[in-house]
């Protein structure tokens, strides 16, 4: 038999087996949409706490980005699994992904809604407040509209750090595409080249419409600010 | 809670943690750098090459778009060097060498396309005007952005526990899997937190003060701009 790394019956086993990567790449899609609804909920929440004027809350949103920014997602993640087993907890392995991915996810979009928020002058706020807005209309009506569109590349940018984190599932035999591809590959016929490459273009097929779309969102918000400041110079 | 620390503490153990910590920031130091140098190669291309410029790009794209465990996996599987260590750190390099050289381009783009004319005017080549001029201010610039990174490095070192490199991460995950040779009970949640607790403790200590680092560092630029 052909022992090279792409020889074609290896291809024909990976095709037999592709049920198996059809059903990780579903566990993959499933966890990052899950820990995305997570993520931007904790982001947006912290997000306006670090951004208002509480000093508590304030805190309390600095401390949660601090430490998940700073301690590694392997290690969160392996922290929640096994604290949860030896604790007698019955957590799946996704739902462990989901929560693992969208807590630490939650602290990046956190910063991300923060620079959205204090990017727009505070004078905007203090000029819709005198306006007889409350605080929460002003965020509404005023800020978070302006907000979104400074904040939507980076944003995109952390959905796609999102999806190609899911891969810290494998780290806990949680079924995820990375996982399936390299137990796929490491037993048996030790067909690493199809299923490493059948795994990384899936990731790829999964992120590259995302970072393309922030790339060019964000030169089109350039564009928008160099020719207004063109107009403003002109006028 | 005291008894269990003291348990778990041993001599030995603290001395195989900190051997941890020393091989994670052996591998963030190397992957940091040799990052840093292809990068700057691959970001040169990608910005200045025309139809290397096209090559430069696709290949940042395929990294950016793709898990950094699927290159550590590919490199063990596929990298002709003797270690398994050698070769991680060749898919942890490359991997970063993409990421970098976008962070390096973003640096070479806010440098005013002038210097490369003046500098050919007054006789320079191409390399040194790279080397003399336009690369010194451009690293002055990202420092702040190449440090961040250098905290995701540190992060991403973890992912390498998965195939058996004894950094801190995996350290930790295997006194804590044999924790009941030295407490003399099985393990229990207790174990797990006080182990991982401490590792987190020495991760977040050395990414907080980097984070805080590049904070002074954007403010001094933000000051410096205004």
């Amino acid at each position: 038999m052909n022992s090279g790394v792409f020889a074609l019956w290896r291809w024909e086993a990976l095709w037999e087996a592709r049920q198996e990567f059809i059903d990780a790449l579903f566990v993959t899609v499933e966890v990052s949409f899950f820990a995305l609804i997570l993520a931007l909920f904790l982001g947006v929440v912290f997000g306006l706490f670090s951004s208002g004027n509480n000093k508590i809350l304030k805190g309390i949103a600095r401390v949660y980005v601090e430490f998940f920014q700073n301690t590694p997602l392997v290690l969160q993640v392996l922290f929640m699994y096994y604290g949860l087993l030896y604790a007698g907890v019955g957590l799946t392995k996704e739902q462990i992904g989901v929560i693992g991915l969208g807590v630490y996810t939650g602290a990046y979009i956190s910063e991300v809604v923060r620079t959205g928020i204090t990017s727009v002058s505070y004078g905007q706020t203090e000029a819709a407040l005198s306006q007889g807005f409350t605080h929460l209309q002003a965020m509404r009506y005023i800020i978070l509209p302006q907000s979104v569109k400074i904040a939507l590349p980076p944003l995109v940018n952390q959905m796609v750090a999102l999806i190609k984190n899911t891969s810290v599932l494998a780290m806990i035999a949680g079924g995820d595409l990375m996982y399936r591809s390299n137990a796929w590959a490491s037993n048996g016929t030790l067909s690493y080249g199809p299923a490493y490459l059948t795994c990384g273009i899936l990731f790829f097929c999964l992120c590259f419409p995302l970072t393309y779309f922030a790339k060019r969102y964000e030169q089109k918000l350039k564009n928008q600010a160099n020719s207004s400041d063109k107009e403003v110079s002109a006028g | 809670m005291m008894e269990e620390i003291a348990l778990i503490f041993t001599s030995y153990n603290i001395f195989y943690i900190l051997a941890g910590l020393g091989m994670t920031l052996i591998i963030a130091v190397v992957t940091l750098f040799g990052g840093t140098l292809l990068g700057t190669v691959l970001a040169l291309f990608n910005t200045y090459g025309k139809h290397t410029g096209k090559i430069a790009a696709v290949i940042v794209e395929i990294f950016r778009n793709t898990p950094l465990l699927l290159w550590v996996f590919v490199a063990i599987a596929a990298v002709p060097l003797p270690s398994l260590l050698s070769r991680a750190l060749v898919a942890t390099v490359i991997f970063n060498a993409a990421i970098i050289s976008e962070i390096i381009r973003g640096g070479l783009n806010s440098i005013p396309k002038g210097q490369i004319e003046a500098g050919r005017s007054q006789g320079f080549s191409f390399i040194q005007i790279m080397i003399y001029i336009i690369l010194p201010q451009t690293f002055r610039r990202i420092i702040p952005t190449l440090t961040s990174q250098c905290i995701t490095i540190i992060k991403d070192t973890s992912y390498l526990a998965q195939i058996g490199i004894a950094e801190l991460m995996f350290v930790v995950k295997k006194l804590m899997s044999t924790a009941n040779t030295f407490t003399g009970h099985p393990i229990t949640a207790q174990d797990v937190f006080i182990l991982f607790g401490t590792a987190a403790v020495i991760y977040f200590v050395i990414n907080f003060s980097l984070s805080v680092a590049v904070r002074k560092m954007q403010k001094k630029i933000d000051i410096t701009v205004k």
